[in-house]
């Protein structure tokens, strides 16, 4: 496209076609994100005010630069470099384009010379060995007339000269999907207890409540380790109801989320609600005589001597003379005819009961974890197009970089012993090929010529 | 473990390689090509040994992965990098000039990766978020493109050096295209390392992009890159200019690599 008629609009589209705003654009990115790297982000005031200072934090709040990716200043750069891209591939389109599929050996007259050697030869048997030559490399090779001697014309992979442009569009797609994420996607996360449902999240920064319309139930969640004891795996079993039905169950482990109607769940964290499935273990200290049963809140036991325990209640974490002493199960025990007594036991020191020198001794034989489980959940509409952008960015950078344009053009001269062979060429991607091309030529004719 | 014992004499091989590639430069005589190529790649193959048994030992542990996730591994897989390109290089393009930097920086590698206390080189097992084909992706990907990084920064070097000394136009000629070159390499590779672990991210968080530090520092070294990218091919600089461009670009690199631990963030496997 030439430049706009519109004199108003001619210097803005000149300005926004050049190089050097790209150059400009991508240093103050570049030098702008240092500063976020080095400023942390999206903390909380009162953490910034500690580390710098009532002052310094407001002039850092006012420029955004507490939260400086997603400021006016930034995101303006960001379209800067759009906007260049679009200018600068429109304006150039057209040449790019017959360059690239319009009618081939475009100025090969004034193609630089690379290499000149005289041979011996008879000029039919050079000019053969060097169509074969030429044959060998190019996709397509004429030859033109020249008075009194040949000269041949080749060239190869004009079409590359769209790789540029193709890195470039790249760019753009990946843009306008990140625009698209960002207007039409969201980010939040949500916790499910075992066993139970949800069909609204929590987003991220607002905290606001959005309803999925549908719910996701969690039918177990469970947590590996290596021998070590460090974490192997987490992974949860989900459920989606969709309306009345069970539309989809699956297990999701961190690296592998479950995706329904573009929603997709990540294991991100996980905790623990409460002991579960507790067995109690009673020791008749007279007899040795030993009792073991489960029992869930609320529930009683009567052992034979006729004194009741209860389970009354379950504390994460006790305290015991002002220390934490972990998971605990308090019950109650009844002795006919003595006030009701309070139990502690502790699931971590097993013996903890015999300081009560009770007649029974009673321990926690054992217990489970009620789990919920923490996800991320996030809708990116954008995604495909990102990964489009991606795409078109690596093509294009393997097309641009290394498979580049080349013309060659080699002149034979009749010469008083034989004949005169220059060659001329360029290969700007690839100025060393062109060097040990024309070398390996001139080497190949004076070779068999025995010069 | 014997892997680390590999590492070892692999460094030591990789250092005696750089100083003889350096003598030969220095003295501009060219007998003992033979006997520092040789030894460059005496070094990478003990390298690569240490590298195979180190990601055997893992599966004698019980742990199987290929070692590539922490600051020793990605270390030692990075010292391999540099050396495999560089010989392929040396191969391709006959120079054998650049031998003394890229050996140099081979051999820190690995030194670092051995000496330095603060790199563990127990091998652990990986943390669930770790656990994908991505990360190996990007990991690797990344760290060939580091390793032409330095090689273009090597041939830089040369060039610079040179050219105060009036060198010979042939030579000067060759390093700034083969750093060009390199640079292209690198930034390919590059940007499929952030490319693959943006998708990595994604596939893990629920988002390929997050602006941590690590992720931001190698954004920055791309738009560095890129700059030199378009002053060299849209405004024809080269020479001098450039390959100081190259030199503040791979600071850059060191800084994505080793830096970005020093700032307050998440990214901290450190690879
Ligand atoms: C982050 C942004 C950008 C990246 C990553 C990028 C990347 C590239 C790449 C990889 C090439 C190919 C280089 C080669 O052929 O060796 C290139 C060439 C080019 N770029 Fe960009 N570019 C960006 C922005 C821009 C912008 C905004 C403009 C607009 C002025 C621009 C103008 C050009 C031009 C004119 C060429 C040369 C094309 C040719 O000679 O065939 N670039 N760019």
């Amino acid at each position: 496209m030439k430049r706009p008629i519109n004199q108003t609009l001619a210097p803005i589209w000149d300005f926004f076609k050049s190089v050097r705003l790209t150059v400009v654009t991508l240093l103050l990115l570049a030098a702008t994100s240092i500063l976020g790297t080095v400023i942390p982000q999206n903390q909380h005031p009162s953490d910034y005010i500690q580390a710098f200072g009532e002052p310094v934090y407001r002039l850092l709040h006012i420029l955004s630069i507490t939260d400086m990716y997603s400021a006016w200043w930034f995101l303006l750069l960001i379209l800067t470099l759009t906007v260049n891209i679009i200018v600068c591939t429109v304006s150039r389109g057209r040449v790019t384009l017959k360059m690239a599929f319009g009618k081939g050996f475009k100025g090969f007259a004034s193609l630089p010379k690379t290499g000149q050697v005289t041979v011996a030869a008879p000029m039919e048997e050079t000019k053969e060995t060097i169509e074969k030559k030429l044959g060998a490399r190019f996709t397509t090779v004429r030859e033109v007339p020249a008075g009194k001697g040949f000269t041949f014309e080749a060239e190869k992979g004009r079409w590359t000269r769209l790789g540029a442009d193709v890195v470039h569009v790249g760019i753009l797609i990946l843009l306008a999907g990140a625009l698209v994420g960002s207007l039409f996607g969201f980010n939040g996360s949500v916790n499910i207890p075992e066993e139970e449902s949800i069909s609204a999240i929590s987003l991220f920064g607002s905290g606001e409540k959005k309803p999925l319309g549908f719910s996701v139930r969690c039918n177990d969640f469970s947590i590996s380790h290596y021998d070590s004891g460090s974490v192997k795996e987490y992974r949860s079993s989900l459920t989606i109801i969709d309306g009345e039905d069970e539309v989809l169950t699956q297990e999701i482990i961190v690296n592998k989320p479950l995706t329904y109607k573009g929603i997709t769940f990540y294991q991100a964290s996980y905790g623990t609600l409460a002991a579960k499935d507790f067995t109690f273990h009673f020791t008749e200290k007279s007899s040795g005589k030993v009792v073991s049963t489960p029992l869930v809140l609320g529930e009683s036991v009567t052992l034979e001597t006729g004194r009741t325990f209860t389970f009354d209640r379950y504390d994460a974490d006790y305290s015991f003379k002002n220390r934490s002493v972990g998971e605990a199960a308090i019950g109650t025990l009844t002795t006919p005819g003595a006030t009701p007594k309070e139990v502690v036991l502790l699931s971590r020191f097993s013996n903890y009961d015999k300081m009560r020198k009770g007649e029974w001794l009673i321990k926690i034989e054992g217990h489970g974890h009620a789990y919920y489980t923490g996800l991320q959940v996030t809708k990116d509409p954008g995604v495909t197009l990102v990964y489009t952008g991606f795409f078109f960015m690596i093509a294009g950078c393997i097309i641009a970089f290394f498979m580049g344009h080349k013309k060659i053009r080699i002149k034979i001269a009749p010469h008083a012993r034989g004949c005169t062979v220059s060659l001329f060429g360029s290969a700007p991607k690839n100025k060393r090929w062109l060097k040990h091309y024309t070398a390996q030529i001139i080497r190949g004719l004076s070779h068999e010529n025995g010069q | 473990m014997t892997s680390s014992l590999f590492i070892s004499i692999a460094t030591f091989v990789y250092g005696l390689a750089a100083l003889i590639y350096f003598c030969a430069w220095i003295f501009k005589t060219k007998k003992p090509d033979l006997l520092a190529t040789a030894t460059a790649a005496i070094g990478l193959g003990i390298n690569t040994a240490g590298f195979l048994l180190r990601w055997s030992e893992s599966y004698a542990i019980g742990i199987g992965r290929i070692p590539l996730s922490n600051l020793y591994e990605s270390l030692v897989f990075y010292g391999m990098a540099i050396t495999a390109l560089y010989l392929i290089s040396e191969r391709l393009m006959k120079i054998r000039i650049a031998g003394g930097f890229a050996l140099a920086f081979s051999f820190l590698a690995l030194a670092y990766a051995s000496l330095s206390p603060n790199v563990g080189s127990q091998i652990r097992p990986l943390m669930p978020a770790l656990k994908s084909n991505w990360l190996t992706a990007h990991v690797m990907t990344c760290f060939v493109g580091y390793a032409a990084f330095a090689l273009s920064t090597a041939f830089s070097l040369i060039f610079l050096f040179r050219s105060e000394k009036k060198g010979d136009d042939e030579t000067a000629f060759d390093m700034d295209e083969t750093s060009h070159q390199m640079i292209l390499l690198g930034f390919l590779f590059l940007s499929m390392g952030i490319i693959t672990g943006a998708i990595w991210a994604n596939s893990a968080w629920g988002r390929y992009w997050g602006w941590d530090p690590k992720e931001t520092w190698s954004l920055i070294t791309w738009f560095i890159y890129a700059t030199l990218i378009h002053v060299r091919l849209v405004r024809g600089w080269s020479g001098k200019k450039t390959a100081i461009l190259s030199l503040i670009g791979f600071a850059a690199v060191m800084f994505t690599y080793f830096g970005v631990n020093l700032l307050p963030g998440l990214h901290s496997y450190g690879a």
